[in-house]
């Protein structure tokens, strides 16, 4: 959110500035706009005022009146300058009478020109139109004798030319382009003004067509590298986003992979796929392997919380497992090894089992009690757990009940094992039974196609011939 | 220009009394030119007359033409060089001036002259051939009060019966008389009056794109006179230095000698107006 915030600021903070440029080079050029249309407008003024300082002079009225060529020459060339290129003094029959310009050129005709018809028939002309063949901006003016009577025109020109519209365009960034049915000019190359807009010209109708004055942009570089800014601007922002969000996204990865790779071996476990004991390996992997401060926090609470339920499931294995009295395995983990052995010899292991019985111990619980039945039930487990071998499995059966599963053992080193076993408990002094204490045991092993109760009830048959020959003895099956 | 009349009125004054003290001699001449220039043009002469005479001759310019008209009428000069128009006009005032020599000018080709003449011209193509082919075309004049380039030009229409101020066509009037010639080249008049000096000025290949139509009589240059008051064997001696004074060949732009004319050239002048 606060990335998304930053951005989002970042970019309205761009656009706030492009618009600021925008706005500033926006004024920028209204304000160059505007200084052309003053600079226009002064062009305009000078030649009306020229006209009128002119038309004030005494002298030049009587020059007027007297055709005084010399005189209206020496005046009129007084005020030529970069804003005036033309003056002429016309009389009423329109024929010129003096050209500041050419000193020796006059008595031409000019009564037919539309500025000259202007002047005589509405006392004024301000406009374009040919003079002398140029086309110029002119104004022309009826003069008057003591301002009633007239006597003549004089008419100030100045030239529309390659030099006017650079003068008026001069230390600006615009372009001004003059357009008319005789020419086309323009103070830049290109075919086509930017931002073009027309000069408000106050002009009166002329006879040349189509005159008009249009201002704009040299060239939309200006604009077009503002608005390249802010797409840069933009570009740039977006691609570091992308950079950012790639990054991100990669530095997520990396770390939620070992979480992802935790996470897994908890889904594995709860799914049974994993036990406890690969759950402890793959999380112990985890701890060793380089990694961040964090998971590796994470997997040691794993791994040791995978140690505590390992622990407690051992314990409640053990538990369901094993005979309280005797601390032996339980009737069930004998079975659950014998299914085991049994699978086992399909792979073609063998084994032996033995079924032992306390013998006459009822007489024992009845003479002694159940508290001496317990001691020798458990003095006697204890001797014959001492007596095997660590491969070996001892639990109690039931009762005075015991079965010895003796892995890749045959029926011979079973009787062996058997006969020890016998002996032994036969020879040990109790501490708190002052008799002996026998065992009968029945001893059969393995057949191919063995079923548990086949093997079982093999053994059960011998221990049952041993019981009847008078017990305290081993038998085995046929 | 004015504080500069200023100042030579109150010289002139001042000098005037002194020279009446110390018998200086007086020296005015019109401001047809400005003052160093009339003074280079003069110079020679002034000296001539100084050392001839043993007397101070003091040079002043007058403010225009009618201000010197008036201090050779009051006295305040003792000599004076004049237009010959002015001079036509004195001569009808009481005291009459005494006439000494006119004035003989080198042109640039080196004539030493002493009058000249006015020409009516038009360019060689013209279908202009007489003065009445003159009516209703455009002329060019120097200016109102020029005699070669107005007021003779004037005089000879009339004498051959066209009416200037109204059988002409458009009138322009050009004040110096080379731009008669240069208006005519441009085709901006149809004829115009010149100044005889002008034309002959000409390159020969200029001079044949000119046509003379009309040439006038003699009209003598500017002239020297006397105030009346001065003494008449002075006069006579003034006159005879002035017949007698030729100027160095390296002056081109002084005056060059004096001769005398008749006094019906400059009577005739008032017949032109």
């Amino acid at each position: 959110m606060q990335l998304a915030a930053i951005l989002l600021f970042g970019i309205y903070q761009i656009q706030s500035l492009y618009l600021t440029q925008k706005t500033a080079f926006d004024q920028k050029n209204l304000i160059q706009s505007d200084m052309i249309q003053k600079r226009f407008e002064e062009k305009l003024e000078s030649l009306q005022k020229t006209a009128q300082i002119l038309i004030n002079s005494q002298e030049v009225i009587t020059g007027i009146i007297s055709n005084d060529t010399d005189m209206l020459y020496n005046w009129s060339k007084l005020f030529l300058s970069s804003s005036i290129d033309k003056i002429h003094f016309i009389d009423l029959d329109g024929t010129i009478i003096s050209r500041g310009e050419l000193e020796f050129r006059f008595a031409d005709d000019v009564s037919k020109r539309f500025y000259v018809q202007q002047a005589l028939q509405n006392d004024t002309f301000l406009g374009i139109d040919l003079v002398d063949g140029e086309e110029c901006l002119v104004y022309a003016k009826r003069v008057k004798q003591y301002g009633q009577k007239p006597i003549g025109i004089i008419s100030v020109a100045l030239i529309i030319d390659d030099a006017l519209l650079s003068s008026m365009v001069q230390g600006t960034t615009m372009s001004i382009a003059y357009h008319s049915e005789h020419q086309t000019l323009s103070t830049t190359k290109e075919q086509k003004l930017t931002n073009a807009s027309s000069l408000h010209v106050m002009l009166q109708a002329g006879s040349i067509k189509e005159a008009s004055f249009n201002i704009g942009l040299t060239s939309a570089e200006e604009l077009s590298a503002l608005k390249e800014a802010r797409t840069n601007f933009f570009v740039g922002i977006g691609f570091a986003l992308i950079i950012f969000v790639l990054a991100l996204h990669f530095t997520l990865l990396k770390h939620l992979r070992e979480y992802k790779a935790l996470a897994q071996v908890l889904i594995d476990f709860y799914e049974d796929r994993l036990d406890i004991k690969e759950v402890i390996a793959t999380i112990k992997q985890v701890t060793k392997e380089r990694t961040t401060p964090e998971v590796k926090k994470i997997a040691e609470a794993l791994f040791n919380m995978s140690q505590k339920v390992a622990d407690t499931q051992n314990a409640l294995e053990l538990l369901s497992s094993t005979d309280q009295l005797t601390n032996l395995s339980n009737r069930r983990k004998l079975e659950e090894c014998l299914e085991q052995k049994l699978k086992e010899s399909e792979r073609g292991s063998f084994f032996s089992i033995v079924m032992i019985d306390i013998d006459r111990f009822k007489t024992i619980n009845d003479t002694y009690g159940h508290e001496i039945g317990d001691h020798v039930l458990v003095h006697t487990a204890r001797l014959m757990r001492e007596s095997i071998r660590t491969s070996d499995i001892l639990g109690r059966w039931g009762g005075e009940e015991f079965l010895l599963i003796l892995p890749q053992t045959s029926l011979e080193g079973a009787l062996v094992m058997a006969e020890q076993m016998r002996s032994t408990i036969y020879h040990f002094t109790f501490e708190h039974y002052p008799q002996r204490v026998t065992m009968s045991l029945g001893v059969s092993t393995h057949h191919v196609g063995d079923t548990p109760n086949s093997i079982l009830r093999r053994a059960d048959n011998a221990l049952y011939r041993a019981k009847n020959s008078g017990r305290n003895r081993v038998e085995h099956e046929d | 220009m004015k504080i500069k009349n200023i100042l030579s009125i109150v010289l002139l004054l001042c000098l005037s009394l002194f020279a009446n003290e110390k018998q200086k001699l007086v020296f005015a001449v019109n401001p047809y030119k400005t003052t160093p220039e009339l003074q280079t043009i003069h110079a020679e002469l002034i000296g001539y007359l100084e050392k001839a005479l043993d007397r101070e001759i003091v040079f002043v310019v007058s403010k225009d033409y009618n201000h010197l008209v008036t201090l050779i009428e009051q006295g305040s000069v003792d000599i004076a060089s004049i237009s010959p128009k002015l001079f036509a006009t004195l001569r009808l005032k009481e005291p009459e001036a005494h006439y000494l020599a006119t004035i003989k000018f080198a042109d640039s080709q080196g004539n030493v002259r002493s009058s000249y003449h006015s020409l009516i011209v038009t360019l060689s193509d013209s279908s202009i051939q007489t003065f009445a082919d003159l009516r209703g075309k455009s002329f060019g004049f120097t200016d109102v009060d020029s005699t070669s380039g107005y007021l003779y030009p004037q005089f000879m229409m009339r004498q051959n019966g066209i009416d200037p101020e109204k059988e002409l066509g458009k009138i322009y009037m050009l004040k110096k008389h080379p731009k008669i010639i240069q208006a005519l080249f441009e085709k901006s008049i149809e004829a115009g009056a010149v100044v005889d000096g002008v034309y002959r000025a000409l390159s020969k290949e200029e001079k044949e794109k000119i046509r003379i139509l009309a040439t006038s009589e003699e009209i003598p240059y500017d002239l020297m006179i006397a105030s009346k008051q001065m003494d008449k064997a002075f006069v006579t001696k003034i006159r005879a230095l002035l017949l007698a004074f030729h100027s160095t060949p390296s002056s081109t732009f002084s005056i060059a000698g004096f001769e005398e004319k008749s006094l019906f050239l400059y009577d005739r002048l008032r017949d032109l107006e």
